[in-house]
């Protein structure tokens, strides 16, 4: 499995999706700087500014982001018409899903740091107080969580989606929209069970007033997420229409 | 194993209503070359995907090796090289970053594999040219060397001189036949051109409409060719007369006022000659004629020729 997600790296090579990632993760990171100068009174210190990125990055962002780029890297071998060379191998198409994933779940930390960086480089041009190398570090581990847990609750969706030809764009919308919900459920109390949301108690994410979090409840619903999307593994397959499968490419 | 690399038993695929593929049972004999004849939309390319497992049938049963392909694809598929329809590759990456996957994926690590695999193809080693920019020709070699690369003791190969100009095909085709004959490899080859299966293939089967409607060797095909004598005469009609009367025969066939076939070839034909002269026939042409591959396919398959 380790031998295709290594693969996957390699695929990547000169390819535009990886960069879809490094603009959103600025595109996020210049967001919360443009919200920081309408805030009234507020001092924006390293950790409520990188908090704020945090907050805007799984609401707005990398949800959709890391299922279209994980979408991307799966269906490409259905639109390269690569997928018969893999299967004829053979891998059976549930283990380069997995092996897929994997790789998958090495860019969200990718992404992560690339989130950081950005974060830091707006920090300091932008000349806020409170840094601190250890505050800094904190807010690396910080950010590479909370891509992980939100990676692991939309994990679902990248799998379904995944297994049917032509249809992660679905997956996109969806995930923008249960990464948006996460806004309100947090805002009403259901923090703590809201997949995209659960992984804020993991990482003690505090936003100005104090936050409670119930770590064994977020713990557990991303347990279950990850136990669904195993589950889903071991049973995926390729689901390509019986027609287009019995359609010649023509695109000699 | 068997007399038989690759066998089919009853090989069914239907989509809905359609049957694409209708109880084939084909045959694939170690160290030969198995040509799979038929036009577009016979049934070829699905027979082939039934083979390497990535089409399921909907009844039937593939062996290869001797083991049912069903379950034993770890066993069966690392000693098979395929090339099923269009080259499908990363077009992002060269076509050396491409076979290095696939050499990743499949495991080898052997010094100089993909060198030597592109080079048996007349590819660049190292090249920076990326597989989108390729002409269809190289995408076709490509796939060859995709195909050769671990080196599998049975290739398939699914109308793998596609796109290829004509040094292209001759190159290929001389190559393949060094796989066989050099290599010992088994090799289904299938195609639509039926001089490329004529020149290549050792056995041959006729797929029409999913059904396989002939298989046998080359040699057998050639044997059943009709052979007949083409007369051209003054008179066609008076012929016929002259030669039924003279050998007690009706194997003959009058095509228009001049044209005679007389399909028993093992008539004297001078003496026929003679008799035609003497009785008044002017004689234009004598020729033997041989029905040729494509005549044959025409005449099972009920239909137009073929490519």
């Amino acid at each position: 499995m380790l031998k295709i997600a290594k693969t996957e790296f390699h695929k990547l090579k000169r390819y535009s999706v990886v960069w879809i990632g490094v603009a959103t993760m600025l595109t996020v990171v210049l967001l919360t700087r443009f919200m920081a100068t309408a805030s009234d009174g507020a001092v924006h210190t390293l950790e409520y500014f990188s908090n704020n990125v945090i907050w805007n990055n799984f609401s707005l962002i990398f949800p959709a982001t890391i299922t279209l780029i994980a979408g991307y890297i799966i269906e490409r071998e259905r639109v390269d018409d690569t997928l018969k060379n893999i299967l004829t191998i053979p891998i059976p198409f549930r283990k380069l899903l997995a092996g897929k994933l994997i790789a998958v779940g090495g860019l969200a930390i990718i992404l992560a740091a690339i989130e950081f960086a950005f974060t830091m480089i707006v920090f300091f041009i932008s000349r806020f107080p409170g840094f601190s190398f250890a505050g800094m570090l904190l807010v690396l581990v910080k950010m590479i969580g909370m891509n992980l847990f939100v990676y692991v609750a939309v994990l679902p969706i990248i799998i379904f989606t995944g297994q049917r030809a032509g249809s992660f764009m679905a997956g996109v919308g969806f995930s923008f929209f249960y990464g948006f919900v996460g806004t309100f459920a947090s805002g009403h109390g259901l923090g703590n069970i809201y997949p995209i949301t659960a992984g804020l108690g993991l990482i003690s994410y505090q936003s100005g007033e104090t936050a409670a979090y119930n770590i064994f409840f977020n713990a557990v619903i991303l347990l279950l997420m990850f136990v669904i999307s195993s589950a889903m593994i071991l049973f995926a397959e390729n689901k390509t229409p019986a027609a287009k499968a019995n359609t010649k490419v023509k695109k000699r | 194993m068997g007399e038989f690399i690759i066998e089919t038993h009853n090989l069914t695929k239907r989509y809905g209503n359609q049957v694409s593929v209708s109880d084939l049972n084909i045959h694939v004999k170690k160290g030969r070359i198995y040509g799979l004849l038929g036009r577009n939309g016979a049934g070829k390319t699905t027979t082939m995907r039934m083979l390497l497992g990535l089409t399921a049938p909907t009844s039937g049963e593939v062996k290869i090796f001797g083991y049912p392909m069903q379950g034993n694809e770890r066993k069966v598929l690392p000693r098979i090289g395929c090339l099923i329809e269009s080259p499908g590759f990363y077009p992002n990456l060269t076509a050396t970053e491409n076979l290095k996957i696939f050499a990743q994926l499949r495991g080898i690590n052997k010094p100089g594999y993909i060198k030597g695999a592109l080079e048996l193809v007349n590819l660049p080693y190292r090249d920076k040219k990326l597989f989108s920019e390729y002409s269809l020709g190289m995408k076709q070699r490509l796939a060859i060397a995709l195909a050769i690369m671990h080196e599998p003791e049975v290739l398939i190969l699914d109308e793998p001189i596609n796109g290829l100009d004509p040094i292209g095909i001759a190159e290929v085709r001389s190559f393949i036949r060094k796989l066989c004959d050099a290599a010992g490899k088994t090799i289904l080859i299938s195609s639509h051109i039926l001089s490329e299966i004529s020149l290549l293939a050792d056995d041959i089967g006729i797929i029409d409409r999913g059904i396989l409607l002939e298989e046998e060797s080359l040699k057998e095909l050639e044997e059943k060719n009709a052979k007949f004598v083409h007369f051209i005469v003054s008179d066609a009609k008076k012929a016929a007369q002259i030669i039924g009367n003279l050998f007690q025969t009706r194997n003959m066939q009058i095509a228009d006022n001049y044209s005679l076939y007389l399909h028993d070839t093992s008539l004297p034909v001078a003496k026929i000659n003679r008799t035609l002269m003497e009785n008044g026939i002017d004689i234009k042409e004598v020729h033997l004629c041989e029905d040729t591959l494509e005549d044959y396919f025409k005449k099972i398959t009920g239909g137009e020729g073929i490519a």
